[in-house]
């Protein structure tokens, strides 16, 4: 069920908030030991939050004020749940590793503030690779999380339980960190949307840091339209974030809502999107490549015009990734340093450890001109990639990752392998731009795999979400691939 | 050859800054009076994780206007980085800190010591968040984060102290500006102000900068700043009449045994491994917010004192006890108001304990009142000084013939028959023409 759906059905008194909470718990108690979506898990607080939505609720239909009652809470009663690394007061938040496996924060991240302000009810917290280090959901100190379409595949990463939470129908929606493509990555893997903001839309207060200077807070949902919904209540400046910024919030779903009903004609006319000839190489996977044609047909359908774009720094953007990367998660890691925290340092796993080297090394005296510096003049250049190619379009489209889901275990004993993955993804943080990630469909059914969805990116000029969302909304009821409908209906 | 060695001294200043909030969030700055230990805490000073440090733009603006105030160039480019290292009383694991494009690049100051004129040369004043207070009790280790994130500024001084006097002076005078500025109380015994030394020594006449030196760290009076200098030289220029090879490191000072002793070699030291803070944007400030940080700086200690000294002809040494304290000068310069002659005034203010609590307008009718009662016309005085001249012969004779010392004498004698009420500026006159007739 999409979140909007589920706000028309207590509306319309066709549900109840207990329902719908109820629906979800069913599916976590379910599902949950195969996926592996959540870490934690509390049954109990959420019936009682449903209990009281639906107190309002019915009060609220008594004196026929349901709609003020919405445009108060937008959200009231609509399930989320968030990713580990997000900050939550009355949730254990341990960032996916056993270092922070007792901490619980004494405070609400700004985006779970801004979503119980709006009414939605928390169901727990989600598994993902520890700190948000890795793109395959198998750095997690608590097992991977497993793909709700091939239990012997990842659901990416690193929010791999954010998307496979809401691809199972476990919540209506989960709260994710993307920082070079750890929302659109999982998306990608489970026929679900993301959402990445554009760097300093979303407060980051309350998120533990991965890279500061990357980090994005997003979500994932069912659909475009759920995603626009949600968007506005979570950006805005934020006087506890100094690098968010005060750039006037949009009403992101107004182009939603007008046409939801409306079937337009040509509505992308003069539209023009950029297909950049690095994103679509030989080393990407020729089942994705299709998909990506695919969607690049329905946008033409659509009136929107393509121009054959070059991003020559692409390559290069994985490299300066991956050297600033390490380099600020030596910094932010340095906190937890066994004193505090109830665990020693020694715990940290594998790929934590690697890049506390990585950065303490790229940032030490005689080696930081040749690698920070250096990392930070190919980071101009890539973002100058970029401005020129928004000079001469309006969106970009390319594929999310270079191949198919991979199955557990297969990228964990190369990790270049796995930092291949991001090549993508990676140049668009880097960039501060914003992006959607929307599914494009399945691939063939082969003798080794069902059908695996894939998804491409939207991406869009810093601050352009609003426009993003039409171009993704229309994209999205072109393809028809109905995501959110109730299977139970 | 020259054997003297003399001594080559830079010193660093932390001054926290009297800001209501901490330099990175909103909690209370009052480490000193704070009621229990970590009481004034919250994420960002606490550095649990997703906090977020945000500039405390008082912070910057006051540290612009000392910076300014004390002659250092102002930068429109501030840029804060994290400098990596752990410690237990440093909770993120790093110090926000802004040395490489700190608040205040060069320029100098000058100030008065023993009489002289002196300049010194600053190399950098930056702005800082404080780290957590730890106490060492049975064996353990408390901390209280109630100091966590406290602005700190940092002055540092390119070596250019060539005695312990000099640089005593100067970090009074840096003490007495930060309090006139109201950026900080900078009292040394609540840890507002500490005091680092950079120390080494050279043969005089030599130009270069030695090539070690010895950081004295954590000097939290005068005092100890003194006698740890003090044996510091002691220790070096023995060492280096041995010809003994020094090494940079870092020492302390023992109060309890009056010696320095290692705390850290150079073998130790730290790669701080500084980059910008991602999460705090560049700070730039405009050409008219640089002007207005300016104007916005009164009048400083050193021009109060000259004015103090030119125009009132008041001695340096009073001025200097002036500026230190507004309540007297401000009496001082309401006295002067109320027509008493500047001289005076400070004077008054400073020597006579009778008036320290009376009112510049009440001293002022005390001083008319006890004007009235004084004998000034010649009739009253002639009779005094006749039985004066009458019954000290002597002292006239020693006048007549030249020796002027005794009319102060003969000044007395008349004071002590009116039992002082005769109107000096009257009496000498007329003493003189009587003796001259």
């Amino acid at each position: 069920m999409t979140i909007l759906n589920a706000i028309n059905k207590i509306k319309k008194k066709e549900l109840t908030v207990t329902e719908l909470v109820n629906s979800c718990i069913k599916n976590i108690e379910e599902k949950n030991a195969d996926i592996n979506a959540f870490i934690t898990f509390n049954k109990e607080y959420a019936l009682k939050m449903a209990k009281k939505a639906d107190e309002k609720i019915s009060n609220a239909h008594k004196s026929n004020s349901i709609d003020e009652l919405y445009n108060k809470y937008p959200l009231l009663g609509i399930p989320v749940a968030h990713k580990d690394i997000i900050s939550t007061k009355d949730f254990k938040s341990s960032s996916g590793s056993k270092i922070l496996d007792n901490y619980y924060p004494p405070y609400d991240a700004t985006i779970v503030r801004k979503l119980n302000d709006a009414g939605a009810i928390i169901l727990g917290k989600l598994n993902c690779d520890a700190f948000a280090h890795g793109a395959s959901g198998e750095n997690s100190d608590y097992g991977p999380t497993k793909n709700p379409y091939d239990l012997t595949r990842v659901s990416g990463g690193s929010s791999s339980g954010t998307a496979a939470s809401v691809a199972s129908d476990m919540t209506l929606f989960s709260t994710g960190t993307d920082t070079g493509g750890s929302l659109r990555n999982p998306a990608s893997f489970t026929n679900t949307v993301a959402v990445k903001p554009t760097y300093g839309r979303v407060s980051r207060y309350g998120v533990t840091a991965m890279a500061s200077s990357l980090d994005s807070i997003g979500y994932i949902t069912k659909t475009v339209s759920d995603a626009a919904y949600i968007y506005g209540l979570v950006s805005g400046k934020d006087n506890n974030d100094a690098s968010s910024v005060d750039v006037a919030v949009d009403d992101y779903f107004s182009y939603i809502k007008e046409n939801l009903d409306k079937k337009n004609d040509k509505p992308l006319n003069g539209i023009k999107i950029g297909l950049p000839k690095e994103y679509f190489g030989e080393e990407i996977d020729s089942e994705i490549l299709e998909k990506t044609e695919y969607v690049k047909r329905k946008l033409l359908d659509l009136g929107a015009t393509f121009i054959e774009i070059s991003l020559p720094h692409t390559n290069a953007a994985l490299a300066v990734y991956y050297v600033l990367v390490p380099s600020e998660v030596m910094s932010n890691l340095g906190r937890l340093d066994g004193i505090r925290y109830g665990h020693e340092r020694s715990e940290f796993g594998a790929e934590a450890k690697r890049r506390i080297m990585i950065g303490s090394y790229v940032l030490s005296s005689g080696f930081y001109d040749a690698y920070y510096l250096k990392a930070q003049k190919v980071r101009t250049l890539v973002i100058e990639d970029f401005k020129n190619a928004f000079s001469k379009v309006d969106f970009i489209l390319g594929p999310v990752t270079p191949m198919l889901p991979p199955k557990l275990g297969d990228n964990t004993k190369d990790p270049l392998k796995m930092y291949l993955m991001d090549v993508l993804t990676a140049p668009i943080n880097l960039s501060g731009l914003c992006a959607l990630g929307i599914p494009a469909g399945f691939s063939n059914k082969t003798e080794d795999h069902n059908e695996l969805p894939i998804g491409v990116q939207l991406i869009g000029n810093q601050f352009d979400e609003k426009n993003l969302y039409k171009v993704g909304f229309e994209l999205e009821r072109a393809i028809g691939l109905n995501n959110g409908e109730d299977k139970n209906e | 050859m020259n054997n003297e060695y003399e001594l080559v001294l830079g010193i660093e200043i932390h001054i926290q800054l009297n800001t209501k909030h901490k330099m990175f969030c909103g909690c209370k700055n009052d480490p000193f009076y704070a009621k229990n230990p970590n009481i004034y805490t919250c994420p960002v000073c606490l550095g649990l994780p997703g906090g977020l440090p945000v500039p405390n733009e008082t912070a910057v603006e006051k540290a612009q206007r000392f910076s300014f105030a004390v002659g250092s160039n102002l930068n429109n480019t501030v840029i804060f980085e994290r400098k990596n290292y752990n410690y237990p009383d440093l909770p993120k694991g790093y110090q926000i800190t802004c040395p490489h494009y700190p608040i205040g690049t060069g320029g100098e100051m000058k100030f008065q010591s023993g009489g002289k004129e002196l300049t010194v040369r600053f190399r950098e004043i930056h702005l800082e968040e404080d780290t957590a207070k730890s106490s060492h009790k049975n064996g353990e280790v408390y901390i209280d984060f109630n100091k966590s994130g406290v602005p700190l500024l940092e002055i540092v001084t390119e070596p250019d102290f060539r005695s312990i006097e000099s640089a005593v002076d100067f970090c009074k005078e840096i003490q007495l500006i930060a309090r006139k500025l109201n950026v900080s109380n900078a009292d040394m015994e609540k840890g507002n102000m500490r005091l680092e030394a950079n120390i080494s020594m050279r043969k005089k006449g030599e130009k270069d900068l030695p090539n070690y030196r010895v950081e004295l760290k954590n000097i939290n009076s005068y005092g100890f700043m003194k006698k740890a200098l003090e044996y510091e030289i002691i220790r070096q220029r023995k060492a280096l009449e041995k010809g003994l090879v020094l090494e940079q490191e870092t020492r302390g000072y023992d109060e309890a045994k009056g010696v320095t002793f290692t705390q850290r070699s150079k073998e130790d030291a730290q790669d701080y491994r500084y980059f910008p803070d991602p999460d705090i944007p560049v700070l730039t400030f405009s050409e008219e917010r640089i002007k207005g940080i300016q104007d916005s700086v009164g009048e400083l200690p050193s021009t109060v004192r000259k004015r103090l000294v030119d125009n009132y002809n008041i001695s340096y040494s009073n001025a200097v006890i002036l500026v230190g304290d507004d309540a007297l000068l401000k009496k001082v310069e309401e006295l002067i108001a109320l027509g008493l002659s500047p001289k005076k005034a400070s004077n008054i203010v400073i020597n006579k304990s009778e008036y320290r609590k009376k009112s510049a307008k009440e001293i002022v009718e005390i001083l008319n009142k006890e004007k009235s009662e004084k004998i000034s016309s010649v009739e009253d005085l002639d009779k005094f000084i006749e039985e004066v001249i009458l019954n000290n012969e002597k002292a006239v004779l020693d006048y007549k013939n030249g020796n002027e010392a005794t009319l102060q004498f003969l000044m007395g004698q008349v004071m002590k028959l009116t039992k002082g009420k005769a109107e000096p500026s009257v009496l000498i006159s007329l003493l003189k023409t009587r003796l001259s007739s």
